[in-house]
């Protein structure tokens, strides 16, 4: 595969533009009543009226901003070019200020396709590609718009690369890549196994992984309006209350996208292994396809949110530089599974892995409850510390003064004693498994290859006990340890030294 | 406490706490100090404020006799050739440790009251965050930086022929 060098698609030229718009939208929306006024002007003085009104220059405002926009955007696209030489990928920017970014293909973590309701529309596909530098981990690195043909081209080419850099030789499978929806159905066909979610599994992972608290804020949302609209009747309602209407129809609103945006970004779920490299690809309105290889993982997350942990059900993301770290972005690899299914799972998609065996979690020190029942002693001191002040300066009932405070502080012991639950470990030869969490849990799944620093914490009382707490610091991440015994500590440091081996 | 009865910890030198007790008078000192002169002449004179005053400088000169003689007692490092262990705190003990084979950086750094005292700070650094070996004396730091340069330079020079 030769040396390519490419300009975005022109579209990305007016997909900058969409923000724009949006602003104009508002201010037009904020100012509706002025620009009916305007409108009326026309119908009854023409362009004379128009004029008079202020409206046509407004109008020739707009359209001047659209023109230097649309001007510096075509500038842009026109003077910035994609290069791949050898082993690089050099984005080059010639605009008033010369840009340069070459990037060691090597140093490439993930290359993964999207494309959103326009790109579908004009036939174009985003291409987002992440380095495995922590400078840059909370972003990805380059994002680039090319005609269909061209972005998997240029996907292929990348891949094809990192494969021959890590000496696994052009990959047969990647030639045959025509656009993410046919590369699959494509695998599928070679026999390999393919996890593919349809809608009912869908609608299971989404109730699975719920939010606990947008559900109740959706439901008591409802539940107050319902009961309010019954009392006092839907047009004193909106009439007398529209404010309050408003921000909890907002409320409900968002709460119920956020319970429904699961099902629409991982609609058509679809993951398989090809080699060293999960081939994932999801989404309803915004179709992403991503690649990740294994050896960049830096962590697997079995995750339990509150329903899934009900029954029984668990879904594994990973942690990587490159995936997941914008918003609205998932690193899932699976969508929520019985116990029986995870286990398969994992022995066909991440095999080096198997060994971190969640069932085999023991929970933390005793002595964790007892740490953590000292350090909540600094919350009942703040609650009386507030029960007392409410009394004293407010004129609130007894009750509320005293209960609301008391209601936090039981909320926080709650908290402790969740979290003390959840907490456990499992220690192995080759990593830890470490489970945290309060309503939700994880399991964290980590090699001590992937481990950077371990750090233990020791409480007084937690010394006193021969026991501490702690975090390891992964390439991109922090995972808490929870309370285990000092020797543990000693055996997981040493480990960490052994694996660097 | 902690992993020390497995690990023959160093203890910083002398000068180290002389340098934890100046940075902790100076702090209180810019704190404490206009904190005073505002209260004298902006309250009114009183016992209750002069009680509340007494307390703050009585509690920040036990805090300066107390805490840096503490955290001295307790910051402990240890280095060998596969590990750099660090143990530190006051009421609450931290220990870290990060091997060798991780480190990508070693920087050194003097704040101006340890550069006084010919102290230094030795940075490690890692892909996954960094470890700090407060105040040691400055030749122990260059040697111990001089060491650690050779040990990542030495890891660099394996991966690449392992590749």
């Amino acid at each position: 595969m030769g040396d390519m060098k490419l300009r975005c698609h022109f579209s990305i030229i007016f997909e900058s533009l969409w923000q724009f718009w949006i602003v104009i939208f508002l201010m037009f929306f904020n100012q509706l009543d002025a620009i009916i006024d305007v409108i009326k002007s026309i119908g009854t003085g023409g362009l004379r009226g128009l004029i008079d009104a202020g409206g046509l220059w407004g109008l020739l405002g707009v359209t001047l901003l659209t023109a230097i926009i649309l001007t510096v955007q075509y500038l842009r696209w026109r003077k910035t070019w994609i290069i791949i030489e050898d082993n690089l990928v050099i984005i080059e920017r010639n605009t008033l200020r010369k840009y340069k970014n070459n990037i060691a293909i090597e140093n490439i973590s993930a290359v993964n396709m999207e494309r959103n309701l326009f790109e579908r529309i004009v036939g174009t596909y985003r291409i987002k590609m992440d380095t495995s530098s922590m400078t840059t981990a909370n972003e990805t690195d380059v994002s680039i718009v090319f005609r269909e043909d061209m972005a998997i081209e240029f996907r292929r080419t990348i891949l094809e690369r990192m494969s021959v850099l890590k000496g696994n030789g052009e990959k047969t499978s990647l030639a045959e890549e025509r656009q993410p929806d046919q590369v699959f159905e494509t695998t599928a066909e070679e026999g390999r196994t393919v996890f593919h979610y349809n809608t009912k599994d869908m609608l299971a992972h989404t109730f699975y992984s719920m939010p606990l608290f947008s559900l109740i804020i959706s439901l008591s949302g409802i539940a107050a309006s319902i009961w309010y609209i019954s009392n006092v009747g839907l047009s004193t309602f909106v009439q007398e209350t529209i404010g309050g209407f408003i921000a909890v129809a907002l409320l409900v609103i968002g709460s119920m996208y956020n319970v429904v945006k699961r099902f629409i970004t991982y609609y058509d779920f679809t993951v398989y292994r090809d080699g060293g490299d999960l081939h994932v690809r999801c989404g309803l309105i915004k179709l992403r396809s991503y690649t990740i290889p294994v050896d960049k993982i830096t962590a697997l997350e079995v995750e339990q949110p509150p329903f899934a942990r009900i029954f029984k059900r668990y879904s594994v993301k990973v942690v990587t530089v490159g995936i997941g770290d914008e918003d609205g972005e998932s690193s899932n690899i699976t969508m929520s599974l019985t116990k029986e299914k995870l286990k398969k799972q994992f022995e066909e998609l991440v095999p080096e892995y198997q060994w971190g065996d969640i069932e085999a979690i023991i929970p933390e020190e005793k002595g964790g409850a007892l740490v953590r029942l000292v350090q909540s002693i600094k919350w009942h001191i703040i609650t009386i510390g507030c029960a007392v002040a409410l009394v004293l300066t407010t004129e609130l009932n007894l009750w509320i003064a005293v209960g609301i405070p008391l209601f936090v502080d039981a909320y926080i012991n709650l908290l402790y004693f969740v979290s003390h639950k959840t907490a456990g470990y499992h220690i192995t030869d080759k990593g830890v498994v470490i489970s945290k969490g309060y309503f939700k849990k994880t399991y964290t799944i980590c090699t001590y290859k992937k481990m950077q620093i371990l750090t233990m914490e020791y409480h007084p009382l937690a010394r006193h006990l021969g026991i501490g707490s702690g975090s390891i610091n992964l390439l991109n991440d922090v995972k808490l340890v929870p309370y285990i015994n000092k020797e543990v500590a000693f055996k997981i440091s040493d480990n960490i030294i052994g694996g660097t081996k | 406490m902690g992993l020390d009865s497995k690990i023959n910890y160093v203890k910083l030198e002398k000068n180290a706490k002389d340098c934890m007790r100046t940075s902790a008078l100076l702090v209180l000192l810019i704190m404490l100090l206009p904190g005073t002169i505002i209260t004298l002449f902006l309250s009114d004179a009183g016992l209750i404020r002069n009680i509340i005053l007494a307390a703050c400088w009585v509690l920040s000169i036990g805090y300066i006799i107390i805490v840096p003689g503490v955290r001295y007692e307790r910051y402990r490092y240890y280095i060998d050739e596969e590990v750099i262990r660090v143990r530190q705190g006051f009421i609450f003990i931290k220990e870290e440790m990060v091997p060798m084979e991780r480190l990508h950086k070693v920087s050194i750094s003097q704040g101006p009251i340890a550069r006084t005292l010919k102290l230094s700070t030795i940075s490690v650094t890692t892909a996954g965050g960094d470890v700090k070996i407060k105040l040691l004396g400055e030749d122990t730091a260059n040697q111990i930086a001089e060491v650690l340069k050779k040990k990542i330079n030495d890891i660099a020079i394996m991966e690449r022929e392992s590749q």
